[in-house]
């Protein structure tokens, strides 16, 4: 679902033209769902703040106000100016340049979590609801036994070959958090997997795979949107966490956990410098959440198949997102 | 298609579910299966398209166009005489010059090879279409899907051949298309199911209780229009309904199925007109009394039922 956020954010700028006519019901399933998500409160919210993350770290690449190494030993500690808007860190370093290369590193790190999640707890759902029952039974009981492995203790365990790098949190993160989505995906992909429609697709001739790819995810995606973007939200917190731990991204690396960690020492006497990457973060949880609600209520079979794509773009929705606002 | 079942037996856990059931439908031929709730009559369906829920255990023979799907040669050399009605309609032996793959007697085909028989050569309409299409895909995904796996065509051909088939069963294919199940009526929604069933031509239709959730009116256009395409096709049907007022509509021969056996056999007309088992009798006075019931002026369709059947 994070996977075709960036997608989203150019999408967005497509959205008010798409609302004029009735293109909208020309446009793809992406494009439904992305005007779905858009003409919610909450998920424009979400797609805003997305996509404003998203230019940030693209500038990043190329541009900051301060190169990040500038350091100025006589100004750290330093209060918002013109010249340091977010002030400065306890090297001098600009936190706003920090901040935004940050945004790149951690946006790669949602994505990339969200993406092994998705692919690991898809494989593991596909086992879970087999029709052969051996396979199925052993998928549960080996969910329910690897679930109960901390995240960070296996960060910890792999930070032992691969170091402190930003492929331990990838791994840890995508690891646990597809073991959560498969567990909770499972009762929905169950109850589509014994549905009447699979039945018929199996009896005119879908194969299994067809049948998971056509129809048993489609009608979880409601769920697994949802804790997808959880995920990608959980990732960022994760992050900073084991960043903390040392076995995060390594340090000289510029991400939100690390502008945290340099900073939350001193938070008795520069409170301060912790607001900036705790508010970053936070709004970036908040959006993916928000993003995952609206996603759910966008990939509802029910509301797909009950109300006709006309409606989406009467001013129905949008005049509730005004009053909502 | 020739279908041939031989003493056909299907436990789930310990209970038997059929207990030696035979028939045969020749090419062409409609047959129908009658039986209250929970005397096999999806059971039977489900074996001849190899998917009976994990659990269940099948033994018998089951031969489609000369092509054995299951069954030991026992099935096949002593014959059937379970039935009483197997007598009516002596199921033909199977000659090694028949026509199809001959396999070994005491072979089950593999998952593999059934899948590839469903939807190609044998296409199912199922019971309550507002649960048997996918809520997440549009009308023109349903019913391209058998045409997806079993065919090579390019998209404007397969798009083609779809919206034939819908303008076939009497939808707009402009309209329908791209609407999703949710948005259709009941019967719109069964016209897709048969669609779906019947656009890669199959031999064989298994209807399974394709009407039980329709209003009485629908269900007689769904029933007239199935039998039409299935006619024009050529195609064989295997009608499955607790419905006699249904059946006779639909099919020329009938089985009449009570806790896994057959009890009683023969033209749909004769067992509409002289049911000998107290069970036919009671379902065929089920049918009249509720048609009369249904519609003040349903003098007419208790008369169609013997026009329906000769």
């Amino acid at each position: 679902m994070i996977g075709t956020s960036k997608r989203r954010g150019s999408a967005v700028r497509g959205g008010p033209a798409v609302c004029g006519g009735r293109a909208a019901r020309a446009a793809g399933a992406a494009g439904r769902t992305l005007y779905a998500v858009w003409s919610r409160g909450g998920g424009r919210a979400a797609l805003i703040v997305i996509g404003v993350w998203t230019a940030v770290a693209l500038v990043s690449l190329v541009w900051t106000p301060w190169p990040l190494l500038a350091t100025d030993g006589y100004h750290t500690w330093q209060a918002p100016s013109p010249a340091h808007p977010l002030g400065t860190d306890g090297t001098g370093a600009d936190v706003l340049s920090w901040l935004m290369a940050g945004a790149a590193t951690d946006l790669a790190i949602a994505l990339l979590v969200a993406l092994v999640a998705a692919v690991w707890g898809t494989l593991l759902i596909a086992a879970m609801v087999s029709r052969h029952g051996a396979l199925a039974g052993t998928a549960v009981v080996a969910v329910d036994a690897l679930i109960s492995i901390p995240t960070v203790l296996l960060a910890l365990i792999l930070a032992v070959p691969l170091g402190a790098s930003v492929a331990v949190v990838v791994c840890a993160c995508g690891f646990a958090y597809g073991l959560n989505l498969a567990r909770i995906a499972r009762p929905a992909a169950l109850l589509a997997a014994r549905s009447a429609y699979v039945e018929s697709a199996l009896a005119n001739g879908a194969s299994g795979m067809g049948v998971l790819i056509r129809h048993i995810l489609p009608n979880s995606l409601p769920v697994i949107a949802v804790q997808l973007s959880m995920s990608a939200g959980t990732a960022l917190l994760a992050e900073a966490g084991l960043t903390y731990l040392g076995v995060g991204v390594p340090s000289g690396v510029p991400s939100w956990g690390h502008s945290l960690t340099t900073s939350v020492r001193f938070v008795t006497v520069y409170p301060a410098a912790v607001l900036w990457p705790g508010l970053v973060v936070t709004v970036a949880v908040v959006a993916l959440n928000l993003l995952g609600d609206a996603l759910r209520d966008a990939t509802d079979p029910a509301a797909v198949g009950s109300a006709p794509p006309a409606d989406a773009v009467e001013p129905d929705g949008t005049g509730e997102v005004r009053d909502g606002r | 298609m020739g279908v041939e079942v031989r003493n056909l037996r299907i436990t789930l856990g310990n209970a038997p579910i059929v207990r030696g059931v035979d028939f045969s439908i020749g090419q062409g031929g409609r047959v129908g299966l009658i039986g209250p709730s929970g005397s096999g009559k999806s059971m039977i369906a489900k074996a001849l398209l190899g998917l009976l829920p994990s659990g269940a255990r099948v033994a018998g023979g089951i031969a489609m166009e000369g092509v054995i799907l299951a069954g030991s040669s026992a099935d096949w050399t002593t014959g059937g005489g379970h039935a009483d009605g197997s007598s009516d309609h002596p199921v033909p032996t199977l000659a090694d010059d028949d026509d199809g793959l001959l396999l070994a007697p005491g072979y089950a085909v593999s998952d593999r090879w059934m899948a590839g028989l469903r939807g190609r050569y044998v296409g199912t309409v199922f019971q309550n279409p507002a649960a048997a299409l996918n809520p997440t895909a549009t009308v023109g995904q349903q019913v391209a899907l058998p045409l997806k796996r079993h065919f090579r065509l390019s998209r404007a051909e397969r798009r083609e051949r779809v919206e034939r088939m819908l303008a076939k069963v009497g939808l707009d294919p402009a309209d329908v298309m791209r609407r999703y199940p949710g948005q259709l009526s009941g019967g719109q929604q069964q016209r897709v199911g048969i669609a779906t069933a019947l656009v890669a031509a199959p031999r064989l239709i298994i209807a399974d209780e394709p009407t039980t959730a329709l209003d009485a009116v629908t269900q007689r256009q769904i029933v007239d229009l199935l039998v039409s395409l299935v006619d024009d096709a050529g195609a064989s049907l295997l009608f499955i309904t607790h419905d006699f007022s249904v059946l006779a509509r639909a099919t020329t021969r009938c089985l009449v199925l009570d806790r896994g056996r057959v009890v009683e056999s023969g033209p749909t007309a004769r067992l509409l007109a002289e049911p000998r088992e107290p069970l036919t009798r009671r379902l065929v006075t089920a049918a009249r009394t509720l048609t009369l019931g249904a519609s003040p002026g349903g003098m007419d369709d208790t008369t169609d039922f013997g026009g329906g059947a000769a």
